[in-house]
């Protein structure tokens, strides 16, 4: 799909495609954009895709990240401090949107997006090539404008669970979300963690009130884990492991190959079909 | 009319901008608010409080050589920095504290900035037997070390922050991602009419206390109401206490003094309202500093307690609609003031007060005589004793 072409189908939809009655068990990515900078971030993203992400979330930097750990906190610092704007992260999608086969999602803090204009920023979104958008500090009471404006660009706005989320909630979240529900782990901040809680009652929970893809995410750093939380739910997300990663690699010149090797490493914990080759989707559907 | 709205709005401004997970605890916080505040026995142990432990009511206090000195209005102050533990945060601490026993909470958490208020939740935590956590900038702690010395003092645990700006925006982040891991347990007793629906409404029904005696005070002293409110601004809850009593006496002009740190053209303040525009910080939609990315930019003043990049919604509102006006003081003419009120009144104000007094000494052309002032005087100086002569 090239960018700027009307969409029928969003990519997250074909993600999250369901098969033979089973829905395909996915990877996602956060990189915060810019960390350590933006020419990096494009040879890590190429290099995260060909690694078997199924959907790469790109952090927009923040200068007040709440819901964030000190780990894309300092990332976040980092990219602010080299000038990462907005408008660069959209024309960082622009270069790697065709050269990619996973699909790309903006994680971004509400205000940068409502200062950038709401409209303008779902148009840019349609333009180059983004998919859906994550804003963590956005619920769903608050999020009509940002439906309306994403709505009309075929933009998919993903919304937020918690395990505090009690019925209501879940009904209201389960049917605003769209692409797919971020599912948070544990009541906390975005950060690696040694252990996860038991998900099986908190995914069954959810599982009542919605038949959407959802997506875990919060402290999830190994295969290991990957493997036990894809049991429940249909994909898994990792940042702060992976910006760990980058942080600890980040003089290295081949920076973009550590961070491929890692994200490959935790690609061991999907089960099913793995996704290996370079634009693995659009070779297996041509 | 009846303000904020359902979803927390006055106005354009306010609402709830934050992560999913604490969304259900500031729902059940506002149920529990809104049983409270019809509830006898709540409202008799919060005037219980008021009366016994906090002091009040406040005097409203002619100040009569300043009065002299200023030589056209007469002004009053409200004495806040007569109030427990040195300023008009307890008057919401107390509140917040009572809410937190009813919802069966053993650890509170704070954000603050001079310290008035950490002090003033450490006070109420030592109090009520509550475990407590205050979350303040490692500049703060350095400038206002007598009060993290007090919050010790009280068996507070004091977090100095050392993110961002190290001042109290970054207090606040903190204190929010705090909460979000402990919400179970911990109730978070938010500092300022700033944040997430219900914290607005619900801080300024604890300070309005502050209008409240003012306005039956100065219709017994004075036979009539005030010309002019005057206040200072940070995150806004010393002037909505004062402002909201009179919203309907449309006679009464309201003024609102933010901190113009080095000169509001110098980039090095904190005038939220003077030289900010409309965007979502710390869980509302109000004014707040940016740079056009939309990136909260630093912030300077002299009083740690108004070195804030946002403020309050209702503030917003208030601005937007007209019914308050805003200007700044900048760091010299707040020192000043402070300097002059202890020469001539015997009374040290702090910082952030001084510059409500500042404002009045550099306009004191645009009051006419026999018009009257009421100021609030929303926390004493003793905390900056020592680092500013």
């Amino acid at each position: 799909m090239s960018a700027g072409t009307s969409r029928k189908t969003n990519k997250i939809d074909e993600v999250f495609s369901v098969i033979k009655g089973k829905r395909k068990k996915n990877l996602i990515v956060y990189i915060t954009a810019g960390y350590p900078d933006i020419r990096s971030t494009e040879k890590l993203v190429l290099e995260i895709d060909r690694a078997g992400a199924d959907i790469i979330e790109l952090g927009v930097p923040f200068s007040d990240p709440v819901a964030d750990g000190p780990t894309i906190q300092e990332s976040s610092q980092h990219a602010l401090a080299a000038h990462v704007t907005l408008a660069g992260v959209f024309k960082l999608a622009s270069r790697v949107r065709t050269k990619i086969s996973a699909a790309l999602v903006l994680m971004g803090y509400y205000n940068t997006i409502l200062q950038y204009g709401l409209n303008k920023f779902a148009e840019d979104c349609a333009k180059n090539g983004i998919d859906g958008v994550i804003v963590p500090d956005l619920i769903p009471e608050e999020g009509g404008k940002l439906l309306k404006a994403s709505g009309a660009q075929g933009i998919k706005v993903i919304f937020f669970l918690a395990p505090t989320s009690d019925d209501s909630r879940i009904r209201l979240v389960s049917k605003l979300s769209q692409g797919f529900i971020y599912c948070v782990t544990v009541a906390g901040i975005t950060g690696a963690r040694s252990a996860l809680p038991d998900l099986n009652k908190y995914v069954n929970r959810i599982r009542r009130f919605t038949d959407k893809p959802l997506a875990l995410g919060f402290g999830i750093s190994t295969p290991g884990m990957l493997a036990k939380v894809l049991k429940h739910a249909d994909a898994a997300i990792v940042g702060s492991a992976v910006i760990k990663v980058i942080k600890a690699n980040i003089k290295k010149q081949n920076l973009p190959g550590i961070v491929g090797a890692f994200i490959s490493r935790l690609r061991r914990g999907v089960p099913g079909e793995r996704k290996t080759e370079k634009n693995g989707y659009h070779a297996q559907k041509n | 009319m009846l303000l904020p709205d359902k979803r927390g709005y006055f106005g354009d401004f306010g609402g709830r901008f934050l992560p999913e997970t604490l969304v259900p605890a500031l729902r059940e916080l506002e149920a529990e608010y809104s049983r409270a505040k019809k509830d006898p026995k709540f409202i008799r142990e919060l005037e219980f409080y008021r009366k016994n432990y906090i002091g009040r009511e406040t005097p409203l206090y002619f100040a009569k050589r300043l009065t002299e000195y200023l030589g056209g209005p007469k002004i009053y102050l409200k004495r806040e920095d007569l109030a427990h533990t040195g300023s008009h945060k307890i008057n919401n601490a107390v509140g917040q504290a009572l809410l937190a026993l009813r919802m069966g909470k053993r650890r509170v958490i704070a954000e603050t900035g001079a310290g008035q208020h950490g002090v003033a939740t450490a006070t109420v935590a030592a109090k009520f037997g509550l475990e407590c956590d205050v979350f303040m900038g490692e500049e703060d702690c350095e400038r206002q070390a007598l009060n993290v010395h007090r919050m010790k003092l009280l068996g507070t645990r004091v977090i100095p922050v050392s993110s961002g700006s190290r001042t109290l925006k970054d207090a606040l982040n903190e204190a929010f991602r705090d909460w979000v891991a402990t919400v179970s347990h911990t109730y978070y007793i938010f500092g300022t009419v700033a944040g997430p629906h219900p914290y607005p409404m619900m801080v300024r029904d604890f300070q309005s206390v502050i209008g409240n005696e003012a306005r039956k005070q100065m219709l017994s002293m004075e036979g009539r109401l005030p010309n002019y409110l005057i206040a200072c601004v940070g995150g806004g809850s010393n002037s909505i206490g004062l402002f909201h009593r009179f919203y309907n006496d449309k006679e009464v002009r309201m003024i609102g003094v933010e901190a113009g740190g080095k000169g509001i053209n110098s980039k090095l303040h904190s005038a939220t309202l003077s030289c900010g525009r409309p965007g979502v910080l710390h869980g509302a939609y109000s004014y707040m500093l940016q740079d056009k990315n939309g990136q909260v930019v630093p912030t300077h003043s002299i009083a740690a307690g108004l070195d804030y990049p946002g403020v309050g919604p209702e503030h917003s509102f208030y601005k937007a609609t007209g019914r308050a006006e805003y200007h700044a003081v900048n760091d010299a003419e707040a020192l000043s003031a402070y300097h002059l009120l202890t020469h001539i009144e015997g009374i040290i104000p702090a910082l952030e007060s001084s510059h409500a007094i500042g404002y009045v000494i550099k306009h004191r052309k645009r009051f006419r005589k026999g018009e009257i002032l009421v100021l609030n005087l929303s926390g004493r100086g003793d905390k900056d004793v020592g680092r500013n002569i």
